[in-house]
């Protein structure tokens, strides 16, 4: 124990810097957490956080120039080097990108990051607009709210809005970009490991997971997710090489962004943690750069943003999944379980699985871990690839566990199976590290990998991914997919859309406002109405086919009442029982709001729990009405 | 015996001669300018042949620059590294990119750019300076029935009509002749800035304009600014390059570039004053008097500038005056004017095409630039080249922004006038700049206001531009009028309720509203001869009332004329309103003429 401490004061002794990197930290701690209220801290979120992230997405490029210049050894290596892993590459991202059409899958996570790029593109601030409208012939945003998704991936696609102009399918274009960066990273990461035959092999495995290429032609933050994790475990294999001022800063900020990417990928600052205490525990003495000093302070937009967790309650989406009352218990362990065998075993082709990556990721595992253990064990004479390697998939692990313990945390739901995209890394890195490690120089085991690789591809992942069945039974997708198509047909957006995604529209640059505000500000509704403020005004609705009557009953929550009197526009149907129907408004009565009455349930479905609530509701009412 | 007569080539040689040729050249086109021709006659004269007077005085400067470059550069600055061109690249690129991604090809200044699209139109089909106030399809040609001489200089429409010229007719044209200036204006920016102030200084330079939204709306759209913006900086460095070396080969590109220059923009006429100064000073420094043969021609090629102006000042109608101002130019406007200009530079809305951070770092520029050149005095015309030609335009900038001051309509808060602020804009961009320079002596100024910059760029400046609100200015209803009669099938007459010149440039007939209601027959025989698929009619209507309630403008009202409505859409509080013709009552018909006597009446 003595030594430790004495490591430790080391260090202090050995750079002085250290005393300032320790103060800054506690200055992070309590600017992040006690000193602003909520509301503050939000308000900060708002209008710092394009500024945060531009700071730091400058500062990150910057330090990667650094590195590059540093190792660029001439273009005469770069003529020599083989070409095959290149067209691996191009090969292996055309898969994943032409199966699918480019869409916003996922609700409303893809639409709420693309509106928050929308206003960090328009007005630099970081909200999702909630109202906008064509004012004065420019589409303006009248006001929004912070979304709790983090900001990083808004903020890059807001910068290509910046070159390009605003249109919603840049994500797309970042998206398809990301998805070859992050074949050449795997490339990359399998080579440090153990060669070039395993940087294929993880380039393939990655191939034939159709997760991937379903969010590859996505408009989420996942695939970004997928590279700030493979650019993190890179650079911190050249930091455990280096140890250098350059290589520490440039980790370090890929680490603090790939924080600022998904929520959960916080967890991936223990490992950098780890590895880079690792690294002065090595050599007796703490790398530092001035940059680094500062670290701490840059995970402030972070902490901040985290607090809109604790402003909305609403924002764990616990109300989604009935049921459940706190967002993380080791009670959800066993489900959670079962819904990922689901995801990861399921043979239909309903799960954007990989069978190859599931079996042989879940056979190598446990040998992975052993393996880690073991090369921690080592200490000092571990290699910096090993060590990097072994520190991060304790990090995965990590990840793997959180999710594990998520109220909502089933790999087999059609929202969340993106959430295993880290664990499907890591299957991959399991299956190339154990795999190194058995090969030692032998071909034959990379050979076997590539062939099992490659045959499950062709035999199981490319019809899987023709057909994405798992996408198409996800069909607020598809109805999203429809509203663009609308769009498309009415390119001239002069009209109003009441819609409960009004976002989805906003983002489009279409007017649009909730069904909601429809009803308690009829007013509003007439009033442009009457002055033709909008070509045409239209609402979108869902409604549920009773199959014992073959009614069409309407969503409660897309229901405008009697007041409104609609003509049929479009309609399609999605999954049965529910159908989609896009009505334009013939007229507004004027007067008092009359709010919708949902038709009542048949009595045959009405269980005697429910029946007895709705007796005492009406009794409670006929009390109140007795003249 | 006598001496033998001195060779033509001898006479020519001698500098009395050419002086003295000089001389009577620009006496004799003095007279032809301002006093030899009536006012009908200038107006024909500039119409039928001033388009041959641009060609020539643009193939002489292009001759001339061609030469220069074959002569070489005058004087060579430290060569670039190739980090500091690919980062010089890379932000006119990257500056060059956010201009013409964030805003669409349409007219920014109602409707001054479809005027010059007009006159472009008309000197790319006929080679005439004038702007169509009629058209017709006739026998599958669209002729411009109807024109006149516009107040505006045309260099620009003659750009645009090469454009023509060598790839075909298309309104679009104009626009993708903006969006290349783009570029080119910047690279003259770099040029200058790094003659001035260094590679650090050329950078600055870049991102201070590039990251200036009144700069880069214009090249998305149709206006004579840009190709204004990029004369002036080549003129600069032009006369830069002949102070470095005084030669016929340097002066001559000059002098040609201010005759350019001057036809860019109306005031722009006052820069062939510093041109002639910077020549002088070229004289003084080399002892000696240098006129290029191309001299001998610039006043002809000068005169048809003379004569559109000596149209303008007697043609009151063109000079677009409002109730309000009864003269084009007075003191009285100077108060109203700076005050719009305090408005504009320091506005933090979105709904000025401003940059603040430049509105903040001129003023210590501008007494910084004072104070220099208070204490230069006469060493001034002894120093270095670029920076005695940045002075000397600098000052007829300095005289451009008062006379705009003293102009009716030149508040830089109204958007259609904040464009005049362009020239002023330049020079107090590399005012900062040389004083960045002077400053980087005790302190990395330049660098700090390099990193200040990339960031308000990145923070502000994109927001500007992805908004663009200052761009919205009745050019919305009439692209959303365009596309809809496009989608329908032609030939048809427009009626419109704005101007003719946005259907004419797209070859489809147009007349006006008020012309309609006079013209009313021959409207209902084209209803009954169909030499039109149909007859459409645009109308806007505002609100009268808090509640609405929108009624069709009087002005725009057509009785008598049965219409069918086909579309309507809210732009800002009005609608705008399509419909087609459907009839004409017999009551508003002009009362016909008499008959036409019968030929036998003739023959007795």
């Amino acid at each position: 124990m003595d030594g430790f401490f004495m490591t430790i004061f080391g260090f202090f002794r050995a750079d002085r810097r250290m005393t300032l990197l320790v103060l800054n930290g506690i200055a992070a701690l309590v600017l992040g957490f006690f000193t602003f209220t909520p509301d503050q801290s939000l308000n900060a979120v708002i209008h710092g956080g394009y500024w945060a992230m531009l700071i730091l997405t400058v500062l990150f490029g910057w330090s990667l120039l650094r590195l590059a210049r540093k190792s660029f050894s001439g273009w005469s290596a770069w003529r020599s080097a083989p070409r095959w892993p290149l067209v691996l590459i191009l090969v292996c991202g055309l898969v994943l990108l032409v199966h699918e059409a480019y869409g916003f899958k996922i609700l409303m996570d893809e639409v709420m990051l693309l509106g928050t790029s929308m206003s960090m593109h328009f007005q630099k601030v970081a909200l999702v607009p909630m109202r906008a409208n064509d004012i004065q012939g420019a589409f303006q945003i009248v006001a929004g709210q912070l979304d709790k998704r983090p900001l990083f991936q808004p903020f890059l696609v807001s910068l290509i809005h910046d070159l390009t102009g605003y249109r919603p399918e840049n994500v797309f274009v970042l998206n398809t970009v990301l998805t070859f960066v992050l074949l050449a990273l795997a490339f990359r990461l399998g080579n440090r490991i153990a060669g070039r035959l395993a940087g294929a092999a993880g380039v393939l495995l990655l191939t034939g997971l159709p997760l991937l290429a379903q969010n590859a032609t996505g408009g989420g933050f996942e695939i970004l997710n997928l590279v700030m994790i493979l650019s993190t475990v890179l650079l911190g294999m050249r930091f455990a090489r280096d140890r250098d001022g350059d290589s520490l800063q440039a980790f370090a900020l890929s680490g603090i962004l790939l924080a600022q990417t998904r929520y959960e990928s916080v967890l991936f600052l223990l490992p950098v943690a780890a590895l880079i205490l690792w690294v002065w525990w090595a050599d007796q003495r703490p790398v530092l750069s001035w940059m680094f000093v500062f670290a701490p302070l840059y995970l402030l937009p972070y902490a901040l943003h985290n607090k809109v967790f604790s402003l909305r309650q609403s924002s764990w989406e616990m109300a989604s999944q009935p049921g459940y009352d706190k967002p993380f218990a080791l009670s959800y362990i066993p489900d959670n379980f079962q819904h990922a065998l689901n995801f990861f075993f399921n043979t239909t082709g309903e799960q954007s699985n990989s069978i190859v990556l599931s079996v042989l990721g879940f056979l190598t595992l446990p040998f992975f871990l052993l393996w880690a253990a073991n090369v921690l064990r080592e200490g000092r004479a571990a290699t910096p690839v090993r060590v990097a390697t072994a520190i991060f998939g304790f990090g995965f692990l990590a990840h793997t566990v959180l999710m594990m313990v998520y109220f909502w945390g089933k790999f087999d739901d059609p929202v969340i199976r993106r959430l295993s995209l880290p664990l499907n890394l890591w299957l991959a890195l399991s299956i190339v590290v154990v795999v190194g490690e058995l090969g030692r120089g032998r071909r034959w085991p990379w050979q076997a990998l590539l062939v099992a690789a490659v045959g499950g591809l062709f035999a199981y992942s490319l019809p899987n991914m023709a057909r994405h069945d798992y996408s198409m039974v996800y069909y607020p997708g598809r109805e999203t997919q429809w509203r663009r198509d609308f769009i498309a047909a009415h390119p001239e957006r002069d009209y109003l859309v009441i819609d409960n995604s009004s976002i989805t529209w906003i983002t489009h640059l279409v007017s649009s406002t909730p069904v909601r505000q429809a009803l308690e500000h009829k007013e509003n509704i007439v009033f442009n109405f009457r002055n033709h403020s909008f070509t045409a005004i239209y609402v979108f609705q869902n409604f549920v086919v009773d199959d014992a009557t073959g009614r069409e009953v309407i969503n409660a929550a897309d229901d405008l009442g009697p007041d409104y009197q609609l003509e049929t526009v479009e309609e399609r149907r999605f999954a049965y029982p529910t159908i989609a129907r896009i009505s334009r408004v013939v007229s507004v009565r004027d007067g008092p709001v009359t709010m919708p009455r949902p038709a009542p349930s048949p009595i045959d479905k009405l269980s005697p729990d429910q029946l007895e609530k709705v007796r005492q509701e009406y009794f409670a009412k006929f009390i109140q009405q007795l003249p | 015996m006598n001496a033998p007569a001195p060779s033509l080539s001898s006479l020519w040689a001698r500098t009395e001669t050419r002086l003295a040729l000089f001389g009577l050249s620009g006496v004799a086109s003095a007279y032809v300018g301002f006093l030899g021709l009536s006012v009908a006659h200038a107006e024909a004269v500039v119409k039928r042949g001033g388009y041959y007077v641009m060609l020539a005085a643009f193939a002489l400067f292009l001759h001339a620059l061609w030469r220069l470059h074959r002569s070489g550069a005058p004087g060579a600055d430290p060569p670039l590294t190739r980090r500091q061109r690919v980062l010089a690249l890379a932000a006119i690129a990257v500056f060059s990119l956010l201009a013409i991604a964030s805003d669409r090809f349409q007219s920014k200044i109602l409707f001054d750019e479809f005027v010059l699209q007009s006159t472009a139109f008309n000197m790319h089909f006929f080679r005439d300076v004038a702007t169509m106030v009629r058209g017709y399809d006739i026998q599958g040609v669209f002729l411009s029935t109807d024109n006149y001489l516009d107040k505006r200089p045309y260099f620009y429409p003659f750009v645009v009509s090469l454009v023509h010229d060598f790839t075909g007719y298309r309104p679009l044209n104009a626009y993708l002749l903006n969006a290349a200036l783009m570029p080119v204006s910047l690279g003259l920016v770099f040029a200058l800035g790094r003659r001035l102030a260094g590679w650090a200084g050329g950078m600055l330079a870049v991102l201070l304009l590039g990251s200036l939204p009144l700069l880069g709306q214009n090249a998305t759209g149709s206006g004579m600014e840009l190709l204004n913006v990029v004369m002036i900086l080549a003129v600069i460095l032009l006369g830069a390059g002949y102070l470095r070396r005084p030669d016929e080969d340097t002066l001559a590109p000059l002098l040609l570039g201010s005759v350019l220059l001057a036809q860019a923009r109306y005031e722009s006429a006052l820069y062939v004053g510093p041109a002639a100064l910077v020549a002088g000073l070229g004289w003084w420094r080399s002892r000696r008097i240098i006129l290029p043969w191309q001299a001998e021609l610039l006043p002809w090629l000068l005169v048809p500038v003379a004569l559109q102006n000596k149209v303008l000042s007697n043609s009151p109608i063109l000079w677009e005056l409002t109730e309000q101002a009864n003269t084009r130019f007075s003191l009285s406007y100077v108060a109203g004017n700076l005050r719009g200009a305090y408005g504009f530079f320091f506005n933090t809305s979105e709904e000025m095409a401003n940059s603040l951070l430049l509105s903040v770092l001129a003023p210590v520029a501008i007494l910084w630039a004072l104070w220099r050149l208070a204490r230069a005095g006469r060493r001034l015309v002894q120093g270095d080249p670029a920076r005695i030609s940045f002075a000397a335009f600098g000052l007829a900038i300095i005289a451009n922004t008062l006379l705009v001051f003293c102009y009716y309509w030149s508040s830089f808060s109204d958007a259609m006038a904040a464009r005049f602020s362009l020239p002023l804009c330049l020079l107090l961009v590399f005012l900062i700049v040389m004083l960045a320079a002077e400053l980087d002596r005790r302190w990395p100024a330049t660098r700090i206001l390099v990193l200040a910059t990339v960031l308000f760029a990145a923070g502000v400046s994109t927001a500007r531009f992805a908004g663009h609100h200052y761009s919205h200015i009745g050019i919305d209803e009439i692209e959303w009028q365009r596309r809809f009669v496009d989608a329908r099938p032609g030939p048809r007459l427009v009626i419109t309720n704005r101007s003719t010149l946005p259907w004419l440039v797209e070859k489809t007939p147009s007349i006006l509203i008020d012309r309609a209601r006079l013209v009313a027959d021959r409207l209902q025989h084209q209803l009954r001869d169909s030499n039109f698929r149909e007859i459409l009619v645009t109308q806007s209507l505002p609100p009268t009332t808090v509640d609405g309630d929108y009624q069709v403008l009087p002005a725009e009202r057509l009785p008598g004329f049965h219409l069918e409505l086909l579309a309507e859409r809210r732009f800002g509080s009005k609608l705008v309103r399509i419909s087609r013709l459907i009839s004409i009552d017999d009551s508003v018909l002009p009362s016909p003429k008499a008959p036409p006597p019968k030929v036998r009446a003739i023959m007795q």
